[in-house]
């Protein structure tokens, strides 16, 4: 996003805030919803309380962890699937079965096999999170242009030299675009993790639930806005680490 | 004859040992059977929950939201991204909003939606429509930016008039990246219907799933995943049927 598109995207948030206030001002939307000043300062509440941090700490591992786990079996696996072409054909049905799977619905197996815990929060991010890293990996590793391995082979590289020297790097660009989607992926298992396994505990997503049993919109509305903020942030870290590694692709 | 099919065997192996070594843990009990049903008797059971119609009704209400909420962002977000790759102040005010949104977690104003438009499907819809509109608009703007010239040139040099360069050249010519929108967004429809469902509903499958789990039935708890990977499935096809209709010269 260049300068100008950033100095719009503020200018339309600020215009949305405005009218959202200004409607909710006149009253013309009904009161039950909360308007920015009040959710502005239940956020400063959460902040000053700590209760921010102690929810959003929770809830980051879960998904930070989760998503450390896709990224490394997922890029494992599919360089590996994607180089050795028999192991590959070998796990081939199984991922065309199991990707369209909605792996959200498994959660309720994995609850009662692991409990309402930790281990099943993660473990449901990584079974959503992992198949499109490992699908984009596989067929990075498939599409890299042979002159690249042929040229390595002639000049005497051996065949793990060639996947790391040449195939891993010639990858590098499809890994980080399956990584993006994970990443995406994993901030909406985060919330549907913790929404849907309803017990007590710290997270955003049992802030938003508690707010919402005892009706307050605006404590929903500033956990949402958290939730934003972390997909957000965390999405462009993602593309600033990108950009330092793969200075060389173009985007 | 008998070679073809031992390939297949040979193909589809891992999926032969997996169901092996689920049954040798369901025969040796490990686990109980409670929670490790065996899985001959989760095909028989949603054989069971398919014929005694509990499906049924909550199938089809399923498929309304998918396909309502789908088919919604289908409409808004094609001719949107169409016209943003013509219109540079459209382009100009939207785009900001589309790369902030798109690495935001949208489902998590399901809660919010629920409180303004209640339990039913309107809540749902929009959030199906939300998480589907950011692939189908990103992927609609730069394929229609992405049209060769020469085929516009070609046309133009032919004396084409605007509508006719539109509907002849532009509107083929994006329907691939078009299509490739609506691929990434049909899954993310049948997740966030699922998952809507299952946080907050009173029908629908994800709603029996979440049931059948409450009340610690696991073998049909697996029975509604199957089911569910078998409408996923189907979606898939329809999908590949109607994009091969359509894009038919790739």
């Amino acid at each position: 996003m260049d300068k100008r598109f950033r100095k719009i995207a503020i200018i339309e948030l600020i215009v949305i805030i405005i009218v959202w206030q200004g409607l909710a001002y006149a009253q013309l939307i009904p009161s039950y919803l909360a308007n920015p000043a009040i959710i502005g300062s239940q956020l400063w509440g959460l902040l000053v309380t700590g209760d921010l941090f102690m929810n959003a700490g929770v809830s980051l591992y879960r998904s930070l962890i989760g998503f450390f786990i896709v990224a490394i079996t997922g890029v494992a696996f599919g360089i590996v699937a994607g180089y050795y072409r028999k192991i590959g054909a070998f796990f081939e049905p199984l991922i065309t079965i199991v990707n369209p799977v909605p792996k959200i619905a498994l959660l309720p197996i994995l609850m009662v096999w692991f409990g309402i815990s930790d281990v099943t929060r993660i473990l449901i991010i990584f079974l959503t999170a992992f198949f499109p890293c490992f699908i984009a990996t596989r067929d990075g590793v498939h599409g890299v242009n042979h002159v690249f391995i042929w040229a390595g082979e002639n000049m005497g590289a051996s065949r793990f030299q060639i996947l790391r020297k040449v195939v891993f790097p010639a990858a590098l660009p499809k890994i980080f675009d399956g990584l993006r989607v994970s990443l995406g992926l994993t901030f909406i298992m985060m919330f549907s993790s913790e929404m849907i396994g309803s017990s007590n505990g710290l997270g955003l997503g049992f802030l938003i639930l508690s707010a919402d049993v005892a009706g307050r919109t605006d404590l929903m509305f500033a956990s949402i806005i958290v939730i934003a903020l972390l997909g957000f942030v965390f999405d462009r870290i993602l593309l600033a680490v990108r950009g330092r590694l793969l200075w060389w692709a173009e985007r | 004859m008998l070679k073809k099919v031992w390939e297949k065997i040979v193909s589809y192996q891992v999926i032969i040992w997996l169901v092996l070594i689920w049954e040798i843990i369901v025969w040796s009990g490990v686990m109980p059977e409670r929670l490790f049903p065996s899985l001959f008797k989760v095909v028989y059971v949603s054989y069971d929950l398919l014929v005694t119609g509990m499906v049924g009704e909550n199938l089809s209400v399923t498929l309304f939201r998918l396909f309502a909420g789908f088919g919604l962002a289908a409409l808004v977000g094609v001719p949107l991204g169409l016209m943003m790759s013509r219109y540079n102040l459209l382009n100009d005010w939207m785009q900001p909003m589309f790369s902030i949104g798109y690495p935001i977690p949208r489902v998590a104003l399901y809660p919010i939606f629920v409180f303004i438009f209640g339990i039913g499907s309107g809540s749902k819809i929009l959030v199906v429509f939300l998480e589907c509109i950011f692939p189908i608009v990103i992927n609609t703007y730069y394929g229609s930016l992405r049209v060769n010239h020469l085929y516009v040139w070609a046309a133009q040099n032919m004396g084409a008039s605007q509508m006719q360069l539109f509907w002849k050249v532009l509107f083929p010519a994006t329907l691939p990246s078009i299509f490739t929108g609506f691929r990434i967004a049909i899954p993310l429809a049948l997740v966030i219907t699922i998952l809507t469902e299952m946080i907050g509903s009173t029908d629908g499958m994800g709603y029996l799933l979440s049931y059948m789990s409450a009340s610690l039935m696991q073998e049909k708890v697996m029975a509604g995943v199957i089911l569910i990977t078998i409408l996923g499935f189907m979606v898939t096809v329809l999908f590949e049927a109607v994009h091969r209709r359509f894009v038919f010269w790739k």
